[in-house]
């Protein structure tokens, strides 16, 4: 590629300012020397200054507002549905909390209840794991919101 | 109040995470102008753009704890901005049987892209009519070709900045945009000329 080729590609990076500074100085000495390329980046200038002058859309004032009052509605909505999975993942802790606390009171009862019955009740483990489970079964819809309140949009997301 | 924007947004994202009417309120009148601006670009329908602005921030008010530090709170608006516009032009674009917009981005004509060797109309072309025709040719402009210009030159982002908000690589993000470049010139000229 010859000097007039390469430079004609980096016409455009240089009008639109993205280019390394060794590129634009050589660029800048090159449009000293040749009017055709000269010529090419005031055209290029015109075109880019001409976007930046494109008319300008303004959301209306109303419209500002009732995006604003949106806006804060959701906000506090999904600070409220944060708050309430947090008390729901909070009550699902204490409650397995209780369970193993109370191991050795269910394990009484089922001894009472295996004495009085004859039934095979043969520890409270097992019913206290069930009750542990049904809490959490229960509690489970909190949690998940809790962990889901953050759901992330990343920048990766934006390829199109 | 500083006078950094990314430190000022900083400051306004932390109070509205924790739900500040003010903070809110701030952020979307701070933003909504280069966003809707960005969105009319896109869409080319004010009333689309409206309603994408709308939706952009529910989105973001959802999600605001996931605008991680270090990441411009304005690059991440725009991020999220730009996936449901081109969700939404995909949709239009399904139901319209067109190609989607993406794939426009090589132009259907391999003509436009050979530059005329005469001397341009653009060189002499009064203010008016150039602002005129620009402004044709940005519309007809693929949507990838228009959507970078517009962040580069109207809203005067950084090469790295849009190249987060488009998911590319900053040396696609320059391609694109001399691209971009050159098709709007060999647009104008062909309005310029025609009409």
């Amino acid at each position: 590629m010859d000097e007039p080729d390469a430079v004609k590609s980096l016409l455009a990076g240089f009008v639109a300012g993205t280019l390394q500074a060794d590129d634009s100085e050589r660029i800048r000495r090159h449009l000293a020397l040749c009017a055709g390329c000269s010529r090419d980046a005031s055209i290029l200038r015109r075109l880019v200054h001409e976007v930046q002058r494109l008319p300008e859309h303004v959301p209306g004032p109303e419209s500002l507002a009732r995006i604003t009052a949106l806006a804060r509605a959701r906000r506090m909505e999904v600070l409220e549905r944060r708050r309430q999975a947090r008390l729901t993942a909070a009550i699902a802790l204490l409650g397995w909390v209780l369970v193993i606390a109370s191991l050795p009171l269910w394990q009484w009862l089922a001894e009472a209840v295996r004495i009085w019955s004859g039934w095979p009740v043969t520890t409270g483990v097992l019913t206290a794991f069930s009750l542990g489970a049904l809490l959490s079964y229960l509690f489970l819809p909190g949690l998940w919101a809790l962990l889901d309140g953050g759901s992330a949009t990343n920048y990766g997301e934006g390829r199109r | 109040m500083t006078t950094d924007p990314v430190v000022d947004d900083k400051i306004q994202v932390d109070e509205a995470r924790r739900g500040s009417r003010d903070a809110i309120a701030a952020l979307v009148g701070h933003h909504s102008p280069g966003l809707f601006r960005y969105l009319i670009r896109l869409s080319g329908d004010p009333v689309l753009a409206g309603d994408l602005l709308q939706d952009t921030w529910l989105r973001v008010m959802e999600r605001l704890n996931s605008n991680r530090p270090g990441h411009p709170f304005r690059n991440w608006l725009f991020a999220i901005a730009r996936n449901r516009a081109f969700d939404i032009l995909r949709q239009r674009s399904r139901r319209l049987q067109r190609e989607p917009a993406g794939a426009a981005e090589h132009p259907t004509n391999p003509a436009e892209e050979v530059p005329d060797p005469h001397p341009s109309i653009l060189e002499y072309l009064a203010e008016a009519d150039l602002a005129r025709c620009v402004r044709k040719a940005m519309e007809t402009l693929p949507v990838v070709f228009r959507e970078v210009l517009t962040l580069r030159f109207e809203q005067g982002m950084e090469i790295g900045a849009i190249a987060r908000i488009l998911g590319l690589s900053a040396s696609a993000v320059k391609d694109r945009l001399y691209r971009g470049l050159d098709q709007l010139r060999l647009r104008t000229e062909r309005l310029a000329k025609h009409g």
